[in-house]
């Protein structure tokens, strides 16, 4: 089965009470379903990977060895009081977070219409939108899981509005959640190929101080494009509840195409 | 439209060599919708045929020390801060083509040296050493840029400063580039832009392109290059 086979069957699997977010809540079924490539995003911006994502793009979150590194005394404070800074180290790298390209604010995108991408990045690299961090206890142990953080902020700040914006869905009481699938093979058409290069300028939202709500830039080395798209723009016959119809990908291409011009 | 102290648009790097004094020179050239001289002089305005411009950098050379002024550590300490302003400069530019596995020269910066752990201080201090890892630099910007050298196609923001309050010459920012770049591709919207003049800079006149009252020829090399080491003539082709 190739890693594109899930765009035959891109779509969202019937929601089942089955798992319960950390520190309580509503049970609900916060990640998408385990073997298709998607992000789960919800009306408060919380942002859910499934298992094949995680597993995929190494989004998990690792131990991490822990240095401590004392602080220089303050006025007063005794050596009983130092504190200190930890440092985080990993054996085997910090793994994966995304990007989120906004192709509107992408400098250099060239294509009639405009869509969401998405680009896997190591999470010690500066600003990185998707599962780029998280607490860590004393051991050097990640207070929560990739799968069940649901980080909001950006999800609120930026991506909220751009699904709004680029795709038409509006999260709310009526609709709480939209599936964004990870893809990069399109009805021919090699995302990765076409729009991944050695160096990369992506679009990033100031989100705090005087310039907030403006675009900045950032430079990336080697950074994988993929688009990421809702499901049901994908795959336009499927809905919540079916967990059943196939489409080709010939269908699917059609189906879509508008937004693929490139 | 000339290049200068400032923030030029639309440069690219047109040559890039090692002359014959060991000044390496990279020459910027600015896009102009006007194709040549030939045309230029057919305009309906009067257009600056000077769309190029030649920067210099220099090997480092050993601090006069006659008096005992200064510790070896601190001679080295010199040195080191001279060829590191040099390295930066030439991994900035070129960050702006390639990713850092090809940018960074990594151990071939002490190529030609006989430099290890144990003699780094004293072969540093070495005149000949300072210009061998000068010449190691200088050919590193060459060899790696030699693809991109003269392609008008992919363009960038530039900004240059005064060499100094006396001299007027247009030169790099040398320290803290990754967050003071110097130049930016001009795929980066201009509202968007890191390139500016730092509060010293201005406080300092660094932003004034104006000559000095001092003569230029004062601050110009006292010889021409004669021969030069081009990509071309290294590596063949162009």
């Amino acid at each position: 089965m190739s890693f594109l086979s899930f765009l035959t069957t891109a779509g969202v699997e019937e929601v089942k009470a089955s798992t319960k977010r950390p520190g309580g809540g509503k049970a609900k079924q916060w990640n998408p379903a385990a073997t298709v490539l998607a992000i789960r995003l919800w009306k408060d911006g919380s942002v859910f990977p499934s298992q094949a994502l995680a597993d995929k793009f190494d989004l998990e979150y690792r131990t991490a060895t822990v240095e401590k590194v004392p602080l220089p005394l303050k006025d007063g404070q005794t050596e009983e009081e130092r504190k200190f800074k930890n440092n985080y180290y990993w054996v085997s790298g910090p793994g994966n977070g995304f990007d989120v390209i906004d192709s509107r604010l992408w400098p250099g995108y060239k294509a009639e219409g405009h869509m969401l991408f998405i680009a896997p990045v190591q999470k010690d690299q500066k600003r990185v939108d998707l599962f780029g961090g998280v607490l860590y206890d004393d051991n050097g142990t990640p207070k929560n899981s990739v799968m069940d953080q649901g980080s909001p902020s950006y999800g609120k700040e930026v991506l909220l509005t751009a699904v709004k914006e680029l795709y038409g869905i509006e999260l709310g009481a009526e609709r709480e959640y939209v599936d964004l699938v990870v893809f990069s093979d399109f009805g021919g058409i090699d995302i990765t190929e076409k729009f991944s290069a050695p160096l990369a300028l992506f679009p990033k939202r100031i989100v705090k101080g005087d310039d907030k709500g403006g675009t900045d830039v950032i430079r990336r080395e080697k950074a994988q494009v993929f688009g990421f798209v809702p499901a049901e723009i994908l795959n336009p016959g499927a809905v919540v509840e079916d967990t059943t119809t196939e489409y080709s990908a010939e269908e699917v291409a059609e189906a879509a195409s508008d937004i693929f011009k490139a | 439209m000339s290049i200068g102290v400032g923030i030029n648009e639309n440069v690219y790097i047109s040559a890039v060599e090692l002359d014959s004094n060991n000044y390496l020179n990279i020459q910027f050239k600015q896009k102009s919708d006007i194709a040549n001289p030939f045309e230029a002089l057919q305009a309906d305005d009067v257009i600056d045929a000077k769309d190029t411009l030649d920067v210099k950098l220099f090997a480092p050379t050993p601090r006069k020390n006659d008096d005992g002024k200064f510790t070896e550590a601190k001679l080295v300490d010199f040195v080191t801060t001279d060829i590191n302003k040099t390295k930066g400069i030439i991994q900035h530019l070129l960050a702006g083509y390639v990713p850092k596995e090809q940018y960074a020269i990594g151990k071939a910066i002490f190529d030609g040296c006989g430099m290890d752990a144990t003699n780094y201080a004293e072969r540093l201090l070495n005149k000949d050493v300072m210009l061998q890892i000068h010449k190691n630099l200088s050919n590193h910007l060459i060899s790696v840029l030699r693809p991109f050298i003269g392609d008008s196609t992919k363009l960038f923001r530039l900004l240059l400063i005064r060499t100094s309050k006396d001299k007027h010459f247009a030169t790099f920012r040398s320290t803290r580039l990754e967050e003071n770049p110097f130049w930016e591709d001009m795929d980066v919207p201009k509202e968007a832009s890191k390139l500016a003049f730092s509060a010293y800079e201005i406080k300092e006149g660094l932003n004034d392109g104006t000559p000095s009252s001092r003569t230029e020829s004062a601050d110009k090399p006292k010889t021409e290059p004669a021969n030069t080491m081009t990509a071309a003539s290294v590596f063949g082709g162009q």
